[in-house]
């Protein structure tokens, strides 16, 4: 299953505004507040936006959920040092400004003054240093979900109520963006799960109502129904327009659009391409915002997998497999024209951190077929090549990701093109769970072809990290490893020159372009709905509900 | 055969029936390809660590046989194990979504076997007039739609009038108090959809088997003697053929409410009920081997200890058994 807790693209300016970082970089003393939301005086107040949702709240506790909402919700409910704003550039939150010193080593948060809990305890630097302290000791057990945002880090502390300091054994470039993504939780309320082995830590419930520090209150829960939050009277930052937002959670999107339309709903987080028409029609406001999400065709790139298909390996097949994708026909047939053609795996949206030089590759069935000839694989009687003294006869892995949307679509376009070149593909569905199983299988040497989907970070560390050596039975669903891939990731998350780690970022798109580890077929559109009678909801990175940032939400309110 | 004999006979079957099916749940979903720590890893810090982290807490790290015997021992103590999706006990998991579905799929069950009972003895009755071949017809009609089809379509259709999902209206007795008979409002119009949806695919069967049930007694003899003897038919009909054709009723009906606890997987995906079905399904997703285990023990449970009192219930409505 590919978590979309970051669906959204971002962009690096303000790691570029940070370049040089030896020297101590005071950032503007920025809220929240002039990044969005507007001031009360001049909207209407009140009101409690009800939000559809496909994706329930697993579990109210950070170091046991793992679905999107989960994490989102803990955005609105828990402080975070920085968060996104519309332009997705990160920008202060719990934290004012920051510095960085001892080589990128040592980063020195300072925060905002005279916080308070929802329960009216001190909100202080204390608390985050405890956050960060207890994930980095419980890393390997308890905490290990969260694990990868301290990575490299050495320890937390704060020297005083308002300075956090988190130091590094080497300079991480994407500090912030980690750190953006640690929900700040109040020591006088876990601290006493923290104790002995931690187990306490994930088997605390976290139930509602739940001490909060963040825009909002999360005080109930119903289980796989809804979610209740009122606006936090204590927060720090510019207070919620808006009384209390309800999120639901549906298991069946018709249901959820049903219920938008009939006015049980203000709002849905996803909309299907396919309601888009209806909905526009019946004047609903909907956004079709460029996304950072790609489908892609996988190719097993493991050079030990088995005989039977180690054809797969030959580029000149590989190269052929690109250009008989009709990347515009999927685009235009299957998402209903609501995406782009794909190039690299970090998608344009994401600024400049995608490479511009990789572009699509065109459609040619007449190029393919001539690769293929030069292959020497000869078409049969039946019109299938043979490769090897086998046919050019696939499996193509299918998990429920791509089955339960478009993508039985985009395959029908590809099976057919590919029929074209004298390759024959067959599709298996799978859950993703036994889909992901079937990638790893003997260590990447059984599978032939997968069709599957990516929601990058909007920083690059993570999508980039996902073809590493070290990844591999854990987010690698390619069989790809190369020793000087991994050391370009290495140099990429230690440079802290925005434009000394734009160029590694760039030469690692470039060698997965090369290998078409990933033919990367598009890139659908983020769309979602909301009832005219609301406003000012702002999109971050073409998403309102996200657990990027809080401003959607804090500036949402009723229009007139 | 006596009656203690029977019921020894047929208490010590069940017995053996569950012990087989805790086996066979054990190992079954073990089976499937895909793993539980495969889902819960793939959160975007994740790394090695957490697999290892997860594996060696669910204690898949250690021999099947070794699981099996520790589960088999928990499960004596009557502890049901922790869910491997959100570390709670299965037993209050499962209790709550037992609580939501019983109600939703009770109301759907008792209606569609009352109507189905009346339109079989209808269809029964008037045998080859209109009213049987629209009762017939309407029941195999319904009977053959596929449910997620006729939930979808009722869902479309009443949308603009009743809630699509959930049990009660999120904000329900949160910003203004909510008295009972009003909460009790809320969830009924709640369930309405769902239960509606399972009675239109369910009731069919009942009238099928009713109307070829009834329609074998209306030909005995003791029907035939009770109409020579002037009894009217209404009388006929209900006292003397209904009360004899409900006999293998009893069985589908048995059988009905033993799969009540199961849940209604599709009406429950369709309109979000948060009830079994939908936990099982989830938990097969995630491969969540304690909830599934918990929840198809449960299910095997019911449906074995309701047909062991249907097996008592024929012992007494048929003498015939003993004989």
């Amino acid at each position: 299953m590919r978590v979309r807790v970051n669906k959204l693209p971002g962009r690096t300016s303000r790691l570029r505004r940070l370049s040089g970082a030896v020297a101590v970089a005071a950032v503007a003393a920025l809220t929240a507040a002039g990044c969005g939301a507007q001031p009360a005086g001049s909207v209407k107040q009140g009101g409690v936006f009800n939000l559809g949702s496909d994706t329930p709240i697993d579990s109210l506790n950070p170091f046991v959920a793992f679905q999107t909402d989960a994490y989102t919700t803990f955005d609105y409910i828990y402080p975070t040092l920085v968060q996104y704003d519309t332009k997705t550039q990160l920008v202060p939150d719990f934290a004012t400004s920051w510095a960085t010193s001892d080589g990128g080593k040592v980063w020195t948060f300072h925060t905002v003054k005279g916080s308070k809990w929802s329960d009216g305890k001190p909100l202080t630097a204390q608390d985050a240093a405890w956050t960060f302290a207890t994930i980095l000791k419980y890393q390997s057990g308890p905490t290990a979900n969260s694990a990868g945002y301290v990575a490299h880090m050495v320890s937390a502390t704060a020297p005083d109520a308002d300075t956090l300091v988190l130091t590094y054994k080497q300079p991480v470039a994407n500090v912030l963006s980690q750190v953006q993504q640690v929900q700040i939780l109040p020591e006088h309320v876990w601290a006493k799960y923290a104790t002995g082995k931690g187990k306490g830590l994930t088997t605390f419930t976290n139930n509602a109502p739940v001490v909060s520090g963040g825009p909002f209150i999360l005080f109930k829960y119903t289980a796989k129904q809804a979610a209740l939050f009122k606006r936090n009277p204590n927060f720090y930052g510019p207070k919620p327009h808006i009384d209390g937002l309800a999120l639901e959670f549906y298991t069946n999107d018709d249901a959820m659009v049903a219920a938008l339309k009939s006015g049980q709903l203000d709002g849905v987080e996803e909309v299907p391409n396919t309601s888009v028409a209806n909905l526009t029609k019946a004047h609903f406001v909907v956004s079709k915002t460029p996304g950072d999400a790609f489908d892609d065709l996988i190719i097993n790139d493991n050079p030990s997998q088995l005989a039977s298909h180690r054809e797969l390996m030959n580029p000149l097949v590989r190269e052929a497999f690109d250009y008989a994708i009709d990347r515009q026909q999927i685009v235009n047939t299957s998402l209903l024209g609501y995406g782009k053609a794909g190039s690299t795996i970090i998608p344009p949206v994401t600024g400049s951190w995608s490479d511009p030089s990789i572009k699509p590759t065109p459609f040619s069935l007449s190029k393919a077929n001539a690769l293929l000839d030069q292959a020497g694989f000869k078409k049969g009687a039946n019109g299938i090549r043979m490769a090897d003294g086998h046919p050019m006869s696939y499996t193509v892995i299918m998990p429920a990701d791509t089955t339960d949307r478009y993508g039985a679509r985009s395959f029908a376009i590809i099976q057919n093109d590919y029929k074209q070149i004298g390759v024959q593909l067959t599709p298996q569905d799978l859950d993703n769970s036994a889909a992901y199983t079937a990638l790893t299988a003997n260590s990447y040497k059984n599978f032939e072809l997968s069709m599957w989907d990516w929601f990058p970070e909007t920083d690059p560390d993570f999508m980039l990290s996902v073809l590493t050596c070290g990844s591999w039975n854990v987010w690698n669903d390619t069989g790809y490893c190369s020793k000087q891939y991994d050391n370009l990731y290495s140099a990429q998350s230690a440079a802290m020159k925005p434009a000394q780690r734009q160029q590694v970022v760039y030469q690692m798109q470039q060698m997965i372009a090369q290998a078409r580890t990933y033919l990367v077929i598009d890139y659908p559109d983020s769309i979602e709905a909301h009832s005219p009678k609301w406003a000012g909801l702002p999109l971050v990175a073409g998403t309102s509900w996200t657990s990027q940032s809080t401003i959607p939400f804090e500036s949402v309110h009723l229009a007139g | 055969m006596g009656r203690a004999d029977y019921v020894i006979k047929r208490g010590f079957f069940a017995l053996v029936t569950i012990f087989v099916a805790i086996t066979l749940n054990f190992f079954l979903f073990r089976v499937l390809p895909g793993s539980a720590v495969t889902n819960l890893a793939r959160v975007p810090s994740a790394g090695p660590a957490l697999k290892h982290a997860l594996t060696v807490e669910f204690g898949l790290d250690q021999p099947k046989w070794q699981q099996y015997v520790l589960y088999l021992r928990e499960l004596v103590h009557g502890n049901l194990g922790i869910s491997f999706a959100n570390q709670q006990p299965v037993s209050h998991l499962l209790l709550t979504d037992l609580k939501n579905t019983i109600p939703m799929v009770t109301v759907g069950t008792v209606a569609s076997i009352v109507i189905g009972v009346f339109t079989g003895v209808l269809a029964a009755w008037r045998r080859g007039s209109v009213a049987d071949h629209i009762s017939t017809n309407t029941a195999v009609f319904a009977y053959a739609f596929p449910t997620q089809w006729l939930g979808l379509m009722l869902l479309i259709l009443l949308s603009r009038y009743l809630p699509t999902a959930g049990m009660t209206w999120p904000d329900a007795g949160v910003f203004y108090p909510e008295p009972f008979w009003q909460h009790l409002g809320d969830v009924g119009e709640h369930m309405l959809l769902p239960a509606l949806t399972l009675l239109l695919t369910a009731y069919g069967s009942y009238t099928l088997v009713v109307r070829t049930s009834v329609l074998e007694t209306l030909g005995e003899d003791y029907v035939l003697t009770a109409r020579a003897k002037g009894l009217p038919v209404r009388r006929i009909v209900w006292r003397h053929a209904v009360r004899n054709a409900l006999l293998p009723m009893v069985t589908l009906i048995a059988l009905d409410f033993g799969y009540i606890v199961g849940g209604a997987l599709l009406v429950e995906v369709i309109f979000s009920w948060p009830g079994i079905g939908l936990a099982m399904e989830t938990a097969i997703l995630q491969r969540d081997y304690p909830m599934l285990q918990g929840g198809f023990l449960i299910l095997t449970v019911a449906v074995i200890v309701l047909n062991f009192f249907s097996d008592l219930l024929y012992f007494r409505l048929d003498p015939r058994i003993t004989e």
